[in-house]
Parts: structure tokens; sequence; C-alpha cells
């Protein structure tokens, strides 16, 4: 709100840039003050590199390309994966240095490193590809990496889509405004009803799983699909809102994934940000599909792995990457509609595919793969044992009455703008309401955070 | 127009006072002090305080009737008390900092110090010295981890900041910006009517206050969760307990050696390890039994676990005993002074 208002008493565009990045030092600054400067240590090299790119040739070009991207990908390995890999070469160095201590650090993880890591690297690239002229106005390209409202869990943004919106002068327009307003709302609303709600019937259901029968497993790890993607959607909408509240446009980073009738449709709709990345930087220049249907299928498994691995240094992110690598590589065409049984069939592929990714995310959420495998196993033998899910019954049904008004909701009625004002402040004081007595606080941060 | 643009200056100049004050912690805290010397607290600024209790007052449950329950500590003089040949030096924190000298068997004088950091004693030769160390069951980790009991800085930093010692700069600038912006009385019907809705609909409470599964305690959250160092429910390793013991031996070996004749270890098991036990970690029965540790330990846990009505041992909307918990903590310590007194 203080940004906002600054922002639209400002009447120079220079200004506007300065007090945005200010407001985004501000907001990384809260996490771990110091981790500012690993933000500006990348932001410096790539700044550099993206003009020293522009204006050479040859070698030299590819050179700066590779500096940028091992200045990047070198800190997200050294603070996300480092001690991954040391205490995956454990075994060995202790089996050969027995009295060998491993240099593990004690460090914690930089929020949004991933995001903006990534974010940082596609500027490079597009540079290096000649699609993107290089950002020559430091502060402006520094905004780029730090942009607060997607800064620390994305969307992971594209230089095309951001840079020219941070050079234009944006007039203040209350249509602007109250769409964004309502996408924010409507973000809290799935984040502090929704998904922190379930997150307790998700947490108790992992923490307890040994006890609990088979059904009330399955809805523990289905309400962990609902609430990852209300947690992750939901600061989408926030994202996307307080930009648009602004006047600059994000890319949409959601598209109702659980509607999706098979895994590939899925991936078109589930964090389309990061999936497109991948597509762009790593499987086109991977081959893509041009070199035959065994290389293609190769090349998607390992957009996946990598996926899986971008998420976090452990191996069930990688099993989860290497799963839905396995799925899309079988399952790579969604079904086309048929005109006989239409809606029938749509209601069942989609309920099928919502229980596919359902176990893919066990792989997500649980804490090792012998977890991941035992909860699942759990469910399909059909044991009995506990059915308390961690919240009364009552809550339970509220927390399923939400989650269908949501999906209706987003699947009938997308649009957050409401032209008429009484109807938008109307709508605005009871989804305010709503989220302040309904809604569960404090209980956990943006699951993406830690990425 | 004009209105707007006061209004637009207004909302800058509170939201921008508000960002740059919430994370400059030494401000902060000459205003938390500035509120409560003058007054603010009760007035119109920052928290309520009914009196029900801590847990209570911070889940806004005061207003429930179940949660409105008053106490009183009856302090009596023991019976068979005419020997005072015990200068008693009591380390303890807010269970303990009520108790009266005159309420300990055979104690001719009495020091109370609220943790460590503030035990500052001078012995008397004439008497027999007895040093006890009370600690609730929650700090025991962090109090003992390493040797900060001694270290007071090292102490005051990590119990200062709450939850596990290492609440990163995010949690302490939301707490503040809540207290700056949010934590007015006049809001406090509000809260109240969240508080009382998600109770009486879902069976719940929030914030760092959990319902135990009956639905008749309050619990401190972190002592409930799955993990952090504060929970009766987060596994505790075999290492930690023997890391434990040889510190809990390090302490008495150094109290013994400053002169004191003994020194006598009790802690105050959690609510949640007796009122809700199926999943207790069984930390303070697996350090008792340990054969190796070093330092008399006054069995609370056995006398509060086997109780004919445990639940009349804490106080519903508290983290703390009531009357009966504090009479039969105070009974198995005279019994100890007792013996202590006549050999």
């Amino acid at each position: 709100m203080v940004v906002t208002i600054g922002y639209y008493q400002l009447k120079k565009q220079n200004a506007r840039v300065w007090l945005l990045l200010l407001a985004s030092c501000y907001f990384y600054m809260t996490f771990v003050p110091v981790y500012v400067l690993i933000l500006l240590f990348t932001i410096v090299i790539d700044y550099f590199a993206g003009i020293v790119i522009s204006s050479s040739s040859g070698r030299n070009r590819k050179l700066w390309l590779v500096v940028s991207i091992i200045a990047n990908s070198g800190i997200l390995v050294f603070y996300k994966y480092f001690n991954f890999l040391l205490s995956n070469i454990e075994p060995i160095i202790s089996y050969a240095f027995p009295h060998y201590d491993l240099p593990y650090l004690n460090i914690i993880l930089p929020i949004g490193l991933s995001f903006h890591t990534f974010q940082a690297m596609s500027y490079t690239i597009e540079v290096y590809r000649g699609k993107q002229p290089p950002e020559r106005n430091f502060v402006v390209y520094a905004l780029y990496v730090m942009y607060f409202p997607q800064l620390v869990a994305g969307p992971i943004e594209r230089p095309q889509n951001m840079l020219h919106q941070f050079h234009e002068f944006k007039q203040y327009d209350w249509n602007n405004l109250k769409e964004g307003l309502a996408r924010m709302m409507w973000g809290f609303f799935k984040k502090v009803i929704i998904a922190d709600r379930v997150a307790i019937v998700a947490d108790h259901a992992f923490a307890n799983y040994g006890s609990m029968s088979s059904g009330a497993l399955l809805i523990g790890a289905m309400l962990y699909s609902i609430q990852i993607y209300c947690d992750f959607s939901g600061y989408s909408d926030i994202a996307l809102g307080s930009s648009q509240v602004m006047g600059i446009r994000l890319m949409e980073n959601f598209k109702q994934p659980y509607m999706a009738r098979g895994i590939s449709e899925f991936w078109e709709r589930w964090h389309v940000s990061l999936s497109t990345w991948f597509r762009d930087y790593v499987y086109i220049p991977l081959g893509g599909n041009r070199k035959g249907e065994v290389r293609r299928r190769m090349n998607v498994f390992i957009v996946f792995l990598l996926s899986g691995l971008w998420h976090g240094a452990n191996w069930t992110f990688i099993a989860w990457g290497a799963i839905h690598g396995v799925l899309v590589t079988l399952f790579p065409k969604t079904p086309a509609d048929s005109v006989k049984y239409k809606y029938l069939k749509r209601a069942i592929l989609i309920a099928v595919n919502f229980i596919l990714v359902t176990f893919c995310w066990v792989f997500f959420r649980a804490n090792n793969i012998s977890e991941a495998v035992t909860y699942i196993y759990d469910i399909l033998r059909l044991q009995g044992g506990s059915s308390y899910l961690g919240l009364s019954v009552t809550e339970v049904l509220f927390a399923a009455l939400f989650t269908v008004v949501m999906m209706v909701r987003e699947n009938k009625y997308g649009n957050h703008f409401i032209s008429k004002d009484l109807l938008f402040w109307v709508y605005m004081i009871i989804m305010i309401a709503f989220c302040y007595f309904f809604g569960v606080f404090g209980e956990n941060q943006f699951i993406y955070f830690q990425f | 127009m004009l209105v707007k643009k006061l209004f637009a200056y207004l909302f800058l100049l509170i939201g921008t006072a508000a960002l740059v004050t919430a994370p400059a912690v030494p401000i902060m805290s000459k205003i938390w002090k500035w509120n409560s010397e003058h007054g603010m607290n009760d007035k119109w600024y920052g928290k309520h305080n009914s009196g029900w209790g801590d847990l209570a007052n911070m889940a806004y449950l005061d207003c429930v009737p179940e949660f409105q329950e008053g106490y009183t500590y009856d302090f009596k003089h023991p019976e068979n008390d005419s020997v005072k040949n015990i200068a008693l030096y009591l380390i303890g924190d807010s269970y303990t900092e009520l108790v009266p000298g005159f309420a300990f068997a055979h104690t001719h004088s009495f020091q109370y110090s609220h943790n460590s950091k503030q035990f500052k004693y001078t012995l008397d030769t004439s008497k027999k010295n007895v040093l006890l160390i009370e600690i609730t069951e929650r700090f025991v980790i962090n109090l003992l981890r390493g040797r900060d009991f001694f270290d007071t800085s090292a102490q005051n930093s990590s119990l200062s900041k709450g939850g596990d010692g290492k609440k990163n700069f995010g949690a302490i600038m939301n707490k503040n910006l809540e207290y700056l912006l949010l934590d007015y009385n006049l809001f406090n019907d509000v809260k109240f009517a969240k508080a009382k809705f998600n109770y009486r609909v879902f069976g719940r409470a929030s914030g760092d206050v959990a319902l135990s599964e009956n639905k008749k305690y309050l619990f401190f959250k972190p002592t409930v969760s799955r993990q952090g160092i504060f929970s009766s429910y987060a596994p505790v390793a075999d290492t930690q307990i023997n890391y434990l013991v040889s510190t809990l031996n390090y302490i008495h070996s150094f109290y013994q050696d400053q002169g004191f004749e003994e020194v006598i270890l009790t802690i105050i098991p959690s609510p949640a390890s007796i009122l809700q036990p199926a999943n207790y970690n069984q930390m303070i029965p697996r350090l008792q039994e340990r054969s190796d540790l070093e330092m008399p330990f006054v069995d609370l846990y056995s006398i509060f676990s086997n109780a004919q009505q445990p639940e009349r041992i804490y106080r519903v909307g508290d983290t703390h005993w009531n009357n009966k918990g504090m009479q039969l903590w105070l009974g198995l310590i005279n019994d100890r002074l007792s013996v202590i007194s006549s050999r």
C-alpha cells in the first residue's frame, strides 16, 4: 500500500524505478539482510555480461554467456546443493578417509534463490540469442531481478515481458487498481482459508501415516494436492495482483491444473513460467523433437529430472521429477474429447489424473523416499487404523466446501475485474471479513519460498 | 481531490514510519518499554491481559467461560520445621518465582534467582548450602545446550527471541509491524469474536496456542508440535540425552566445587507431557533413569503422571500449574530438605 501510493505520487519514471528497487531490497532483506549481497553479485555480473555479449562476437560472446551461467548456477549449487552432494559422497569418503570430517555448510538457504537465479539467467541467454537488447540502465536491470512481487516465488519472468514495462510511465488507472486488489484478495483467500487449513490435515497424515487408515491417508494426500495448489497459485495471484495495481503485468503461472485430462496437459497448466523456462532453455537446446522420437522422449525425461532437482536438494524431489518424466514420456497426448459421453469421459479423466498427480505429490511432500513409498503402500493395501484427520469433521467439511467454491469460481468466473464500484467494495469487505474470521494465520510460510 | 491527497500522504507517512521502525530493534524495545512504563498497554495500546491465564490471553479465548479459571497459591509454613539449618538458593523460572522462602522446610535463608544469569550468591558457612535448580521441561534442551547455563549472554539471547531461539529476522519484523499497526485494544472485540467462533465452530485455538484433544485445555503450541526443542512430542535422540546428562553432571560438579553441599535438579513437566501423554518423547523419565546422572533429581514427573486427577494440576488457560501442582512440588522439595537438614 505504501509503495503503491508512493509510486503514483512520483511523477518521473526514474524515481518510480528507484522506489520499486528500494522496496524490493527492503522486502528481500527482511529475511536475511546480508543475502542481498548475493543478489547484488549476480546482478553486477549479469548486467555487464549482457552489455559485453551484445557488443562482441564469436568466442568472446559465448565466453561471457558461460561466465554469467556459471556465476548464477554456481551460487545456486553452493547454497542449495553443496550439502546434498556432500551427504551423497560421504559414505565413499568415510570409507577411504575414516577420520576426515566433511565441510558441511551451516547456512540458511537464501529465500527464492532458484526463482531469481533462473530469471537472471533467462536475461543473458535472451541477449545472447539476440532476442533482447541489453539493458543499459543498471537500476532497471537490478529491478528486473529483484522486483518484489515475484522475487521469492515467481512467476519466473522473461526480459521481453518485464524490462520495457519498467521504462514505461504507467498512468494511474482505477480499474487496474480494482482488478489487482481483487486478485490479491483471491490469493489471500486461497492461502489462509484453504491452503493453511487443509495443511493441518496433510501434516497430520504425513506425521502419523503408520497408524492411520488407508482412507484417511488418501484424503491426507489429496488435501496436500489442494494445499500446494492453493498455496502456490495463491501466492501467484497475490504477486500478479500487487504488480497490477502499479500497472505492471506479470505472466500467468497457473491455468487450473487440476482440470487437466492428462499428465501432459497438467504440465501445460501447472507452474507455467518454470515449464516454459525449461522448454526454452533446456528442452529445445537439447534438440527438442527435432532428432527423432527416442531422443525427444529422452529430452523430456531430462527436463523433468532437472525440474525435480530445481525444487530442492533431496532425492524425493528428484524422484518426483523422474516419475513425472516417465509419465509424460509414456502418455504425451491429452485424450481428445469424444462427442458421446463427453462430460462423463472428461470427468473421469480429470479424476484419474488428479489421483495420479496426488500420488506423485506424496514424493514431493515426504521427508525421504522410504517414507513416500510406505505412505503409498499403506494407502494401497487398504489398512485399517485411525480415521482422525487432525481437524474436526465440521472443519474438514468447511475445507471441502471452500475448495469446491474455489474450483467453481476459477473454472467459471476466472475474471477478477468488477466494473461497478459499489460491488467491488462489497466484494472486498466480504472477502476481508471472510479471510479474517475463517482464515488460519501464522501456521505456514508459502511452500515455494523454500525453493 | 484535496481530501484524497491528504489521505494518501497520511497513509504514506504512517506506513513509512512503521516500515522504518519495525526492523530497528533498539527503537522497538524503547517503544515497548515506554508503553509499559506509561501504562499504555493497559489503556489502548498493546496486548490485553485479562488475568485468566497467559495462553487464554494469547489466543483471545479469555472471553470463553471454559477458560476463565482464576487461581490463588496457598503458601503455608511447613510442619515440624523448628530446625532452620539450610541456606536455600533457588534458580527457577515463572513456575517458582512466587514461592516465598517460608514455604520451604528448615530454611534459614532463601534466595531466588530468575534463571542462572541472575544468580549471584555468597555462601553461608554456618548453614547447609543447598542449590535447587528448577527448569521447565520445554526449556531443558535450550538451557542445557553447550555450557549456556553459565554463559549469560548466550542464554539471554536465545531466550529473549522466543520460539526455538533462532527465529529469523522476518518473524521479528512481522511481530513488530503487528505491534505497531494492529495491537490496539480497540480491535480486541473483533479478535475475541474470531477466537470464539473458531473455538465453538471448529474446536480450535489459533496462533501459538493449541487446544488439547479433549478440548478442555490450552497448550503452548511449540510444546505439542512434531518438531522443535520445546516440544514434548518431538523425538529426542539418545545422543541428546547423553549430552544433557553430561551437561547436568558438569553443572553439578561445578556448584559442588563452589561449596554447595547439595545441588538438586527438578524439572517441571510440560502440561502436554502429563495431560496428553500418548506421543510423549519421555525425555524426563529417560533422564531420570540414567545411572550415570550424578545430580540428585526430585522426581516430579512420576508424581504428576500417576496423580489421580492430573487434569487438576495445571491451569486450563495458562502454561503454569495451579495450587495443587505447586503443593505437590513443594511437598517433594520439603521432604528432600528434611532429609538434608537431619543429616
